[in-house]
């Protein structure tokens, strides 16, 4: 039941993280479609106005939004080398180290993104403040990015528990192509197998 | 708020440099992500400076907004997520096979060669080595070739991905230093090449009086029809470099063409994921205007039913995952250089850089090491953006081009993931031949030293990295 309802909420997330790559990119695709082949407009659309920043803040939501899923599935990269000289429980307790100084960093910037909410909602003149185009308001993005600091220092105190009880070694993959090495050699067994059934 | 804190302020203050580069070692050495390692001693010393967290907050959304040539870098990823989905890198073997395997030492040639095309479209240094060493080191096994050899080889001509363009790290360049990525692009074309070339020779030395099988020729119709499958990627790196060049598109323009047009090329041309994955362009009997008129209706139902198919969402979600971690790398670097300026740190450099009557080839030689070092442990990306606002500046005082010092930045780069002792290409070749570190190492010692003299061919030869964009652009 649990488990169901965690696996449900994240495919809801990673639908939103695939999809606002997607969009971004279609409103990047139509602006240059509609500048070079429209004479700038089509059905009463501006995009050569509007565009870059539609773009611009997709990309930044996009970012703050995929932020936690990315660091709860260990994508982020951290070099392992010097780490690994140790015996197991000094690995441990620097790895716990490191992301409780993960923690801090998101609580810091968290905290930074309240003030600057705080400073755009409270005073009235400053409230209907936005950006040039679209007039997204400055309070609402730095709420965001402020709730999105929170959450990923959530995030990384919950990694904590899990390396603390054993269930995840690090915060960090130890190189990039991780996930893909497996995957080559995955399916590089997997071809020899195939030949051996065939021959 | 934190008030027991004042004293720790006080006494840190007169040392922000130290605290500053010995933090972001100190968090590197215990691996915590790259991003934090860059950003939480950045941010301390801007707290301990004074407290000012509003303007912390302004400074992260004005980095986005200032460098909006960033926002290339997700389209990009994007484009090669697709172009190398659905078994594209078996394509391109096939072809590389197919188009050079009858040369003399055609199945290494053909390595190389399938490793600059695959190169080319991801951009990404150790994912080739992943795609193509598998199937490329299996084929010139097959040739008779040593084990050890191909190993050596793939696992050096992979990491010629950062230079052929369209590549993200010259993007990255491009934005830290507001240099034109259309240069830098058309800088990488004869590097790229030259290094290619050079693998070539390599292999025709090395391979002496070896008994080298060639790969079976299927013939003439065969090759074509291979050919054809390798068109789509060729021509998006042609049109993307002559786009940005004649100034049909900006560069973030051209990368939001490059992901559309990847994913139409994956999805209808391959069909190599989508609804069409198991509709064959002609079935077997089938005539020509039939087979046409049943890839019109194909192609008109399933372009917009793609857009939600499982395995686009996998794509998708694959290339968000990369791109927001690489952009949080990128946003703690952006944070990081600007406070490095902001403590005068380059300016001081330069300083001492100056008075030390530096001659521009040691100093060259100084960057060569610098990043040979750094390129071992981290993204290629976050290294640029440490290193080229301090570098970049002193560049320009000793008068060094600030495009060939990008390209010079690259290819440093590019060796620092062969080098030993760790180096991610040589983990990567490991991991996927089951060989020994220390004996993959061994093997590709030779071809480092390929791509040794090869940086120092670009490092002092400035024309080859710069005839190409003088000649399009006209000389600065």
């Amino acid at each position: 039941m649990f488990r169901t309802i965690r696996r449900g909420v994240e495919w809801i997330e990673e639908s939103i993280m695939a999809y606002m790559l997607a969009a971004m990119t279609a409103v990047a695709f139509f602006a240059v479609i509609v500048r070079r082949f429209f004479g700038g407009e089509i059905f009463g659309l501006k995009p050569s106005i509007w565009g870059l920043e539609l773009t611009l803040y997709i990309f930044l939501f996009f970012i703050l939004f995929g932020m936690s899923y990315v660091l709860r599935k260990g994508v982020h990269i951290g070099i392992d080398v010097l780490v690994n000289l140790f015996p197991k429980p000094i690995r441990k307790f620097f790895n716990i180290l490191a992301t409780l100084l993960t923690v801090i960093y998101a609580l810091l910037l968290g905290r930074a993104g309240y003030q600057a909410y705080d400073k755009f909602w409270s005073v009235k003149v400053l409230r209907s403040k936005g950006s040039d185009e679209l007039e997204i308001p400055f309070f609402f993005t730095y709420g965001f990015l402020s709730a999105a600091f929170f959450a990923l220092a959530l995030t990384a105190a919950f990694a904590i528990w899990e390396i603390w009880t054993g269930r995840r070694e690090s915060l960090t993959a130890g190189h990039e192509a991780e996930e893909e090495v497996d995957q080559a050699v995955a399916s590089a067994h997997s071809d020899q197998n195939d030949a051996k059934g065939n021959g | 708020m934190f008030d027991f804190l004042d004293p720790i302020q006080a006494l840190l203050a007169p040392h922000l440099a130290w605290v500053l580069i010995l933090g972001v070692f100190g968090l590197l050495a215990v691996r915590a992500p790259i991003g934090v390692a860059l950003g939480l001693p950045s941010i301390m010393v801007v707290l301990i400076k004074s407290d000012k967290a509003t303007s912390l907050a302004t400074a992260v959304v004005g980095a986005m907004n200032e460098k909006f040539l960033l926002t290339a870098i997700p389209f990009f990823i994007l484009s090669s997520a697709f172009l190398t989905s659905g078994g594209a890198a078996k394509r391109i073997v096939d072809f590389a096979v197919a188009a050079v395997g009858q040369v003399r030492g055609g199945m290494g040639v053909a390595g190389v060669f399938s490793c600059m095309l695959f190169a080319a479209l991801s951009g990404s240094s150790p994912s080739t080595v992943a795609a193509i060493g598998p199937i490329a080191i299996k084929g010139m096994e097959d040739s008779n070739y040593p084990k050890g050899f191909a190993t050596g080889l793939i696992a050096t001509a992979g990491t010629l991905g950062i230079l052929i363009p369209p590549s993200i790290v010259m993007v990255v360049y491009a934005a830290a230093t507001n240099e034109s990525v259309g240069r830098l692009f058309l800088a990488g074309v004869v590097p790229g090449l030259l290094a290619g070339a050079m693998l070539v020779g390599g292999i025709l030395i090395g391979i002496g009086r070896m008994k080298i099988e060639k790969p079976f020729w299927y013939g003439f119709r065969d090759a074509l029809r291979k050919g054809v499958f390798a068109v789509p990627g060729l021509l998006l790196i042609v049109l993307i470099i002559w786009g940005i060049y004649a100034g049909f598109f900006t560069p973030t323009e051209a990368a939001a063409f490059a992901a559309v047009y990847g994913f139409v090329t994956a999805t209808v041309f391959y069909r190599g994921i989508g609804f069409l994955k198991n509709s064959p362009w002609r079935r077997d009997g089938e005539s020509l205007p039939a087979s046409a008129g049943r890839a019109v209706l194909e192609i008109a139902w399933s372009l917009p039913a793609n857009l939600v198919h499982r395995e686009t969402r996998e794509v998708l979600l694959n290339a968000a995952k990369m791109s927001v971690m690489l952009m949080f790398i990128i946003f703690n670097a952006l944070i990081f250089s600007h406070v490095l300026t902001e403590l005068r740190i380059p300016q001081q450099l330069a300083g001492a850089i100056v008075s030390a009557d530096m001659e521009p080839w040691m100093f060259l030689i100084i960057i060569n090491l610098i990043l040979l070092i750094g390129g071992q442990f981290m993204e290629p990306s976050g290294l640029l953006l440490i290193v080229a606002p301090i570098v970049y500046p002193l560049a320009l005082q000793l008068g060094i081009d600030p495009i060939h010092l990008g390209i010079i930045m690259v290819v440093n780069m590019e060796i620092g993931m062969i080098t030993p002792p760790v180096g991610l290409n040589l983990f990567v070749a490991s991991s996927i031949t089951r060989m020994g570190i220390l004996k993959v190492m061994q093997v590709s010692l030779p071809w480092v030293g390929v791509l040794f003299l090869f940086l120092i061919i670009v490092t002092y030869i400035p024309g080859v990295s710069l005839w190409l964009p003088d000649l399009a652009y006209g000389p600065r």
